[in-house]
């Protein structure tokens, strides 16, 4: 009976994933057709043998490791960018005291429920009055600091124990010290949530990237995929190859920082 | 190494006061314990020396210099905290290192130190382990270990012994005892715990409310408590309490109780004699008796542990009175009814309404 049961458990798991993977496992399929395949009907699911020409054209079409690289730079940028300023933010909010510290943070978490949409618009006058269209710092520093990551950070700091900034403090440690010697390293789990989050965050940037770069050497991912699919007309086998071939860094580092990601995202919300 | 001596400290948050002004000197080499319940001011206090907190008026010194307005790492001090407050990601020598590199200290010195100090904590083998890798204990001697290396003018310790399970507890209450001797530096103790109190300082200081309540030696404190908040504080179990009036009579004083009058020619000439007194007694100076004029009692509860028996009894009037009998060969029943006197140690009268001491009289044991 308790086999039986566990077999309908993993039953149930393995479709809802089966379902859950089924539009990557599709493009990964499509990818592989030949053109004729990718547009019978009804759908061909398996090619008849591997097409890896498709790859080739796509990256003829477009250039596609230009677009990994950019995006790679940006949301490399906004990682690091976001980590620092983030983590120095949290830190005033939870070992410093001045007047007005929870009023100013509150302000901070308030910003968080202001749509991004409502940003745009100022945020783009900005960029083109500096004459950042077109260029890495226009698609970056506009993410630079954030006020979820700043929560994110403050409730890790916020359990290290007081005692051990006292115990710095004995010992002849000042605010900039304990910050690096001891909270950083101890905030590692979270730091790295942070970063995951950050990295995938932009790298899936969409709305931003399209307003603020025209040229093609200045386009990230996602913009790149679309410029494909309006150059590809219908070669779908083309669209999905560009789409495996921009999403595996993501996928690698989504594999690679999992764990990570979970464990600092849950810390978070159950201690906050 | 050097004496603290606090003048008229206090310390107000908002508007609670933690700590009333207070005096206190405290010698070189001694070791002073701050004791009292949670919320009394003690950690405050200590927290002040350290320089953790700033006090609201007054004036610290360490040794011949004003620390008032000084960084903790000005102050020639080191802290032991509850919870050790090591740092975990650091192997025990990098923590007990720590503090020396940021002075500047060179590198031979440092080793020097710390192998010094590890040899008298006997914690040479866990030097390349992390906190987390320790137990308790070892994590308590490596929070000293972490003190010591910095060979300060004052050790400041609140409730290091606290963490620690009951066993573990009373054997570093003996090594805290012997490192002190050892060391001869000042140390500043807070624990809420009075067996603490008693078996390891010099002088102990009772604090309740944020007031002192008495400053003085252990033996001192316990025989010749300056109110019933000490007398009950400090001794477990706690000194008995029966409120009544005293009278003179022919023989002398007359203590007279709800439901009993015992007669108490200890006290001489200068006893108040009023309503509204408390008698207080140590449970261990209490002896069942077959004589009639004593405080019938019936009993409640014995606890016998073989060395001693607690026999928990209620007065006529309710009042709980406990009674201490040292190697108890037969004791009294639950129920059964005993009469209760007090046959040695000291005697004590209190104002009923403040609490405070109002005369002490030794029992005169003669055989």
């Amino acid at each position: 009976m308790k086999k039986l049961i566990t077999a309908g458990q993993y039953l149930i798991l393995a479709l809802a994933s089966l379902i859950l993977l089924f539009p990557v496992l599709y493009a990964l399929l499509v990818s592989l057709q030949n053109a004729s395949e990718s547009v019978a009907y009804p759908p061909v699911f398996i090619p008849d043998k591997l097409h890896w020409q498709s790859y080739v054209k796509a990256m003829e079409t477009a250039p596609v490791f230009r677009f990994i690289f950019n995006s790679f730079v940006v949301s490399a940028i906004v990682t690091v960018g976001q980590l620092i300023t983030a983590s120095l933010a949290a830190y005033a909010f939870s070992f410093l005291t001045f007047p007005g510290r929870n009023a100013i943070f509150y302000v901070f978490l308030s910003t968080m429920m202001i749509p991004w949409e409502v940003t745009i618009i100022p945020n783009y006058f900005t960029i083109r009055e500096l004459n950042w269209l077109d260029t890495y710092q226009g698609l970056a520093v506009p993410f630079l600091a954030s006020a979820f990551g700043t929560f994110l950070l403050r409730q890790a700091f916020m359990t290290l124990p007081r005692e051990l900034y006292d115990a710095a403090r004995i010992d002849g440690c000042g605010h900039f010290r304990f910050f690096l010697t001891m909270v950083l390293p101890l905030s590692r789990p979270a730091l790295g949530t942070l970063a995951v989050y950050s990295f995938l965050m932009t790298y899936n940037q969409y709305l931003w990237p399209l307003l603020v770069t025209n040229k093609d050497t200045m386009r990230t991912v996602q913009i790149g995929l679309a410029m494909l699919q309006w150059d590809q007309a219908a070669a779908w086998n083309s669209i999905m190859a560009g789409v495996i071939l921009v999403s595996l860094p993501a996928a690698l580092l989504l594999i690679a920082g999992q764990k990570q990601l979970v464990r600092g995202l849950t810390a978070g919300a159950l201690k906050g | 190494m050097a004496g603290v001596s606090l003048r008229k400290i206090s310390k107000v948050f908002g508007t609670q006061t933690a700590v009333a002004p207070m005096d206190l000197e405290i010698a070189d080499g001694e070791f002073l314990v701050l004791v009292g319940p949670s919320g009394c001011g003690k950690t405050t206090t200590l927290r002040m020396i350290a320089g953790l907190e700033t006090p609201t008026a007054g004036e610290i010194r360490i040794g011949d210099r004003d620390v008032t307005h000084l960084e903790p790492k000005h102050r020639d001090i080191a802290m032991v905290f509850q919870n050790y407050a090591l740092y975990p990601h650091m192997t025990v020598y990098a923590n007990m290192a720590y503090s020396l590199r940021l002075r500047g200290m060179d590198k031979a010195e440092v080793e020097q130190r710390i192998h010094k100090a590890s040899a008298i904590l006997g914690i040479e083998a866990l030097l390349d382990r992390l906190p987390r890798q320790l137990s308790g204990g070892q994590q308590q001697r490596v929070a000293l270990g972490r003190a010591i290396v910095r060979d300060p003018q004052v050790f400041l310790m609140d409730e290091p012994l606290s963490n620690l399970d009951a066993k573990l507890r009373v054997q570093t209450r003996a090594e805290l005892i012997k490192l002190h001797k050892r060391l001869n530096t000042t140390v500043v103790y807070v624990t809420h715990d009075q067996v603490e109190a008693m078996t390891m300082g010099t002088r102990i200081v009772v604090m309740k409310d944020g007031f002192v309540q008495q400053v003085g030696e252990p033996g001192v404190i316990y025989r010749e408590p300056a109110n019933m908040f000490v007398a009950a504080f400090i001794g477990s179990p706690p000194m008995q309490f029966l409120r009544g009036r005293t009278t003179r009579e022919a023989g002398g004083v007359l203590f007279q109780g709800n439901g009993f009058a015992l007669p108490l020619p200890a006290f001489g000439e200068q006893t108040p004699i009023r309503d509204g007194l408390v008698l207080g007694v140590r449970p261990e100076n209490l002896e069942l008796t077959d004589e009639t004029v004593a405080i019938p009692t019936i009993v409640d509860v014995v606890e016998n542990i073989g060395s001693e028996a607690l026999i928990h009894g209620k007065t006529p009037d309710d009042e709980l009175i406990v009674v201490r009998m040292a190697t108890p060969e037969t004791v009294p029943a639950a129920g059964e009814r005993i009469q209760v006197k007090p046959v040695r140690g000291n005697l004590h009268l209190f104002d009923a309404d403040s609490g405070a001491a109002l005369a002490l009289a030794k029992i005169k044991t003669n055989g």
